[in-house]
């Protein structure tokens, strides 16, 4: 099959080799192999992270019954979703590089050599179409910029799937090719080298300066430094960050109403209804925990209020219960989150009253919210009103 | 030049992988509308090989007399305003919500840029006081 599969094809007629097709149509010294080498290793690297911390967030998101997502160490889920925007974001000046590295290739003369180049050839489409996909719809994601109409979560989630797919094939092709370009050599570097060598210098340089000037976001001894992070952890309400405000959820009148009622029920003996004031007059616990948004930022505070699991002990849930909280939100994706039975059981996963000492305002969730070690910021339900056991 | 065996396994490993999102994106087609999503996928492709790539080339053939300094500071300045876009056009900005897209990203990018351009200077000064 390798001998039939590596058979060259027909040649096409000369006459179609015009404009880029031209041998030397491409005079950039930039377009070099070894160059295209190195951005491929760092983008290897950086593409394997945000595969593996986005798939680790849709998996906490998404649990298949085999998999639990414990709720230590608490600040785990604020480092990986961090990096993943952090890596995405240094990955656009890589990948921009990279391609203009390879760019005579796309009109390389025979278009196709033999079948394993057509594959290779055809792989390239996911592999570029994929990759830009991946962190333009990130880029916008981030800034809450959605100018299409897919779902952004599923449709960048599958596309990383065919991406890394392709990836796997590029790598499989291009092996030889960047041992050999890597490779030490004897000559001393030239004047182009040393040019290439500033390019990549200049590469790694905006890279650098693309994630001192966003990692501020969620990495607070940066936060600064913060001048192109969509998001900062000292502005707003209470002085932190909002990703859906009271308005925008359509949660008004209800949460601050004095009807207001906490409901516990399912799987319970005692089914509970209880007023703000009944939730005031139950022990209150506190715990620092990050709220850890899937775009990319994330800010610690402390947070007061009861804890879920004397609400469960209250209502007499059984042992290892799983929870669905609900908010008074009537629409959307983030309207309920399950409390696996590690996180109901966690003595920091709290509904929260109050934060940092001071009742919480409307658009963090007033009157109650969940807030849990080691959870998306998606998960943490704000204005909530139903716990139901299972 | 003929590829090894270690290729092919490659290929039917990242096909496989392949397959699977394409079947993942079609059966969860309500939320990821395949025909849009193609768009956008093949979109992003065709909008950098034919369009973006021939527009650097362009000002590459313009710049071909500057020094590789102010090259390096226009790669530089274009792809952090690549990045700057979506904040300096306030697409995601959201009348019930403040805390998006805080700062003023406008003179942000400036400073930003200024850095850069502060850096091309320092090189060329630094080239200049060399050859003498």
């Amino acid at each position: 099959m390798v001998r039939r599969a590596t058979r060259r094809l027909l040649e096409p007629p000369e006459t179609l080799r015009r404009g880029p097709f031209r041998s030397g149509a491409f005079t950039s010294k930039l377009h070099d192999a070894r160059v295209a080498s190195w951005l491929g290793l760092a983008l290897g690297v950086t593409f394997t992270i945000c595969f593996a911390t986005g798939l680790l967030s849709h998996l906490i998101q998404h649990p298949p019954s085999f998999v639990t997502w414990p709720s230590r160490p608490a600040g785990l889920y604020r480092v990986t979703q961090g990096l993943h925007v952090t890596t995405g974001l240094a990955s656009i000046p890589l990948l921009l590089a990279k391609l203009w590295s390879v760019y005579p290739h796309l009109w390389t003369w025979p278009p196709v050599r033999d079948v394993a180049h057509l594959v290779e050839r055809i792989t390239l489409l996911p592999l570029v179409g994929g990759s830009l996909f991946l962190l333009f719809t990130g880029l916008a994601n981030i800034s809450l910029w959605y100018p299409w109409r897919f779902f952004f979560p599923a449709g960048h989630y599958w596309a990383a799937w065919i991406t890394i797919g392709a990836l796997i094939v590029h790598v499989g092709a291009k092996w030889t090719v960047f041992r050999t370009s890597t490779a030490r050599r004897r000559v001393a570097p030239d004047a182009t080298d040393v040019d290439r060598r500033r390019f990549l210098q200049v590469i790694a340089g905006v890279g650098g300066l693309v994630t001192l000037t966003t990692v501020g976001q969620t990495f607070r001894p940066l936060r600064r430094l913060a001048l192109l992070a969509p998001r900062r952890t000292d502005v707003g309400p209470q002085g932190f960050p909002v990703n859906k405000s009271a308005a925008g959820a359509g949660v008004l009148p209800a949460a601050v109403s004095p009807a207001y009622r906490l409901i516990v029920d399912g799987n319970v003996e005692r089914p509970l209804s209880l007023s703000l004031a009944d939730l005031r007059a139950l022990p209150q616990r506190e715990a620092t925990l990050p709220i850890a948004c899937v775009e990319g930022w994330s800010v610690s505070k402390t947070w007061q209020g009861v804890a879920v699991r004397d609400l469960l002990d209250l209502a007499g849930a059984p042992a290892h219960a799983e929870v669905v909280v609900s908010s008074l939100q009537e629409r959307g994706l983030y309207k309920a989150s399950v409390l696996s039975a590690a996180h109901a059981a966690d003595a920091d996963t709290l509904l929260a009253l109050d934060v940092e000492g001071e009742e919480l305002h409307i658009d963090h969730g007033y009157p109650v919210r969940l807030i849990g070690p080691n959870r998306p910021g998606v998960m943490q339900t704000k204005w909530v009103s139903r716990l139901t056991i299972s | 030049m003929t590829q090894s065996r270690g290729f092919w396994v490659a290929v039917v490993l990242g096909w496989s992988v392949m397959t699977f999102g394409v079947i993942g994106l079609f059966l969860e087609a309500e939320r990821t509308h395949p025909d849009q999503w193609v768009r956008w996928f093949v979109g992003a492709a065709l909008v950098h090989d034919l369009l973006v790539a021939p527009a650097v080339l362009l000002v590459g053939r313009f710049a071909g007399r500057w020094g590789s300094a102010v090259k390096n500071g226009l790669i530089a300045s274009a792809i952090l305003t690549l990045i700057a876009y979506p904040l300096l056009r306030g697409f995601g900005r959201n009348p019930s919500n403040e805390t998006i897209l805080p700062s003023n990203y406008a003179l942000n990018l400036a400073l930003v840029l200024g850095l850069v351009w502060a850096l091309v200077g320092a090189a060329l000064l630094l080239a200049r006081v060399r050859r003498r």
